[in-house]
């Protein structure tokens, strides 16, 4: 650390190295810490979890009995020990609750004004943060799986929509309109991504074991159909052609930095893709077990040197090498099946929820301290002192 | 990758005093899934040094009572001719999810043995029980079986004319019906016959998968085996145990390839997960 630091005083490294060796180290040592804390508001599994974009204080949490929290991640309280503290919830006593299970939550992606909901209840919620009413409702003919709105959108407002029919709902939140569809898949849509690079681009996973990439200003049809051989006919058997995956696709995560697109099935493989051309990258992750009947959400890192991967793994999050492969550990603290997992980019913390209505904050260890003569003699308590000298001298 | 799969075969020369095994010190292993030190292998970049390594060190004692002509021999010796001991089980061939288990970097595996296939230094094929497993073995090692295993019948002149023509010229694992006839001139009944011959194995309706004569008996020594050894496993106390206890003990009577061949392949397969303890590696029983 003391030689990053001098190199970049000197000059000799880029400003950017310190910051990416520093987040590694930090990410490679995540811990449950018994100081920090998220208050536990919710009284069933937490589906989802999203951190805002902005300044990534504000975390939003979906639970399956309908319930949307919202909680304070950062800590004015001058002490090492906190709570995050839940602002608000829409509980079950409000009248606009979703009926059943929140899948997805999302903020908008420019402020905090405003964040989205999905639900088992076939609607898409808009709501107004600071009254906590909806702004406005989508509704649909089957239930929802997930939504998401692209992160770098400027010239359009669009929310991608996966529900259980095979066609993919685009919503415009300007218009409040939701006409345009996206059709290509046999089944049901499972989870949809956009991409973090090019507004236009958007990822869909089905139960069908196809991922397809969209460009949604084009009306013929999809852009690219992931296909886990590479073109080569001979490996799998033909029905198997062009598929993602051996069985349904669960979850989708791109890369920060949207070079790459992570792809998780029921066959439990995940497996890593080229998102311009398609191509499998066939790194071997080994297996990477998945029961969900829906979506598992995952997610990335940001920052590092080596990106890494935090994937849901039973009751554990297994945390992955993208780039190679390498299972590099096993965060265990949870008492059920984890649900979803979100990462702070600011801090390196990693947030999870689980069937256990718990979220749980992962934080990077503290270095140790280094050892001080001086201070040790000054921390003795002067109660402690005993009248006996060392001197033979004094009586 | 090459290297590793002659190096493996050392063991057929006998108890002689054994080439010096360079393991490397072993990283903190961290929680999961790697593969224990013991068994751990230098990547697959450093292949000089791996000519002299084997599975578990110099340990001659490494290899259990079983057969001779089974556990990890060398492509070469993975088809001799069956030792009386064992009946009708010919010995085994390398599993692609072997390799996982002796070099820890999957990954790696993966791109090395397709840049080899590509090379047409080896060839994958199908053994029919599962169709994400496959059988790796030497392109020349796989042509001598065949046609050892074929020579004398009616049809090794059609075998042999496959052997020469479709198989050396596409590095693939399965063949269909348009590029047969097209391209090579086969006729049904000349498929037929190399169906017989154990060449080929059916995929659909009209196209074939890779396939190596007696690959049913193996198939149905090597099922056999992996329940006897997972057996093994799931009768001990907390469904764990000791790599060290395991290969030490004597291998019941249904497992016909050897111990140290399952457990690589239990292991590659991630059917047991190696957890790393004080007093050496800890298989136990993976939970789905």
């Amino acid at each position: 650390m003391l030689a990053f630091i001098s190199a970049r005083q000197a000059g000799l490294d880029d400003p950017l190295r310190l910051r990416r060796a520093e987040s590694t180290r930090r990410v490679l040592s995540l811990e449950l810490n018994k100081d920090r804390d998220v208050e536990r508001i919710h009284g069933s599994g937490v589906n989802t979890l999203d951190i805002e974009p902005v300044e990534g204080r504000y975390m939003l949490s979906g639970g399956s009995d309908g319930v949307i929290v919202l909680y304070d991640l950062e800590n004015f309280s001058r002490k090492p020990c906190y709570t995050c503290k839940a602002i608000c919830s829409v509980g079950r006593s409000h009248p606009d609750v979703h009926k059943f299970s929140v899948e997805t939550v999302q903020w908008y992606p420019r402020d905090t004004g405003m964040f989205t909901s999905s639900s088992f209840d076939k609607t898409l919620k808009i709501w107004d943060t600071n009254t906590l009413q909806p702004a406005d409702v989508f509704n649909f003919e089957g239930t929802v799986y997930s939504h998401h709105m692209s992160p770098v959108a400027t010239k359009h407002c669009l929310i991608a929509v996966g529900t259980k029919s095979p066609k993919v709902q685009l919503c415009d939140l300007k218009s409040g309109s939701c006409s345009q569809i996206l059709q290509g898949h046999r089944q049901e849509v499972l989870a949809v991504a956009w991409s973090p690079r090019h507004e236009y681009v958007l990822a869909t996973a089905s139960a069908d074991s196809r991922v397809k990439l969209w460009d949604v200003r084009r009306a013929s049809g999809c852009l690219i159909t992931l296909d886990q051989y590479n073109g080569e006919k001979s490996k799998a058997s033909s029905e198997a052609a062009n598929t993602a995956h051996n069985g349904r696709v669960n979850g989708l995560c791109f890369t920060s930095d949207g070079l790459h697109l992570l792809t998780i099935g029921t066959d439990d493989r995940m497996r890593l893709w080229n998102s311009s051309s398609g191509e499998n990258t066939l790194v071997n992750y080994g297996k990477v077990c998945n029961e969900s009947r829906k979506g598992l959400k995952f997610t990335t890192s940001t920052g590092c040197d080596p990106e890494f991967a935090f994937v849901p793994y039973g009751s554990t999050i297994a945390v992955y090498t993208i780039y190679s492969g390498e299972l590099i550990t096993m965060l265990r603290g949870h008492y059920n099946t984890v649900d979803c997992c979100v990462f702070q980019p600011n801090f390196q913390e990693l947030y999870s929820g689980s069937k256990d209505c718990n979220i749980l904050a992962w934080v990077p260890a503290l270095r140790e301290p280094m050892p001080d003569e001086d201070a040790a003699k000054q921390r003795l308590n002067p109660a402690f002192e005993d009248g006996w000298s060392s001197s033979d001298d004094e009586g | 990758a090459e290297d590793q799969l002659r190096g493996e075969g050392d063991d057929r020369d006998g108890p002689a005093g054994g080439s010096l095994c360079a393991n490397p010190p072993v990283p903190p292993q961290p929680h999961g899934a790697p593969p224990p030190a013991d068994l751990q292998h230098p990547e697959g970049q450093e292949a000089a040094a791996a000519a002299g390594t084997r599975p578990w060190g110099c340990r001659r004692t490494g290899q259990t009572g079983g057969p001779r002509g089974g556990g990890f021999g060398s492509p070469v010796s993975c088809f001799p001719l069956p030792s009386p001991a064992v009946r009708g089980c010919a010995a085994p061939p390398v599993l692609k999810h072997q390799l996982y288990s002796l070099v820890r970097d999957r990954t790696a595996v993966d791109r090395q043995l397709s840049r080899l296939k590509d090379e047409g230094l080896i060839r994958l094929f199908q053994l029919g029980f599962d169709s994400d497993v496959f059988g790796v073995a030497f392109t020349q090692d796989y042509t001598a079986k065949v046609l050892q295993s074929v020579a004398g019948k009616e049809h090794a002149g059609t075998v042999r004319r496959f052997l020469e023509t479709a198989f050396a010229s596409c590095p693939e694992l399965s063949y269909d019906n348009g590029r047969m006839l097209r391209d090579f001139g086969f006729r049904d009944p000349d498929i037929t016959q190399l169906v017989n011959a154990g060449v080929l194995t059916v995929r659909d309706a009209g196209s074939w998968w890779l396939a190596v004569p007696g690959a049913g008996r193996f198939v149905k020594c090597f099922i056999k085996g992996r329940k006897a050894v997972l057996g093994m496993i799931q009768k001990a106390k907390y469904k764990e145990i000791l790599l060290s206890d395991l290969q030490s003990r004597r291998a019941p009577s249904a497992v016909k390839l050897g111990l140290p061949y399952h457990i690589h392949d239990l292991i590659g397969a991630q059917l047991v997960d190696c957890i790393p303890s004080t007093s050496g590696t800890l298989l136990r029983l993976a939970d789905s």
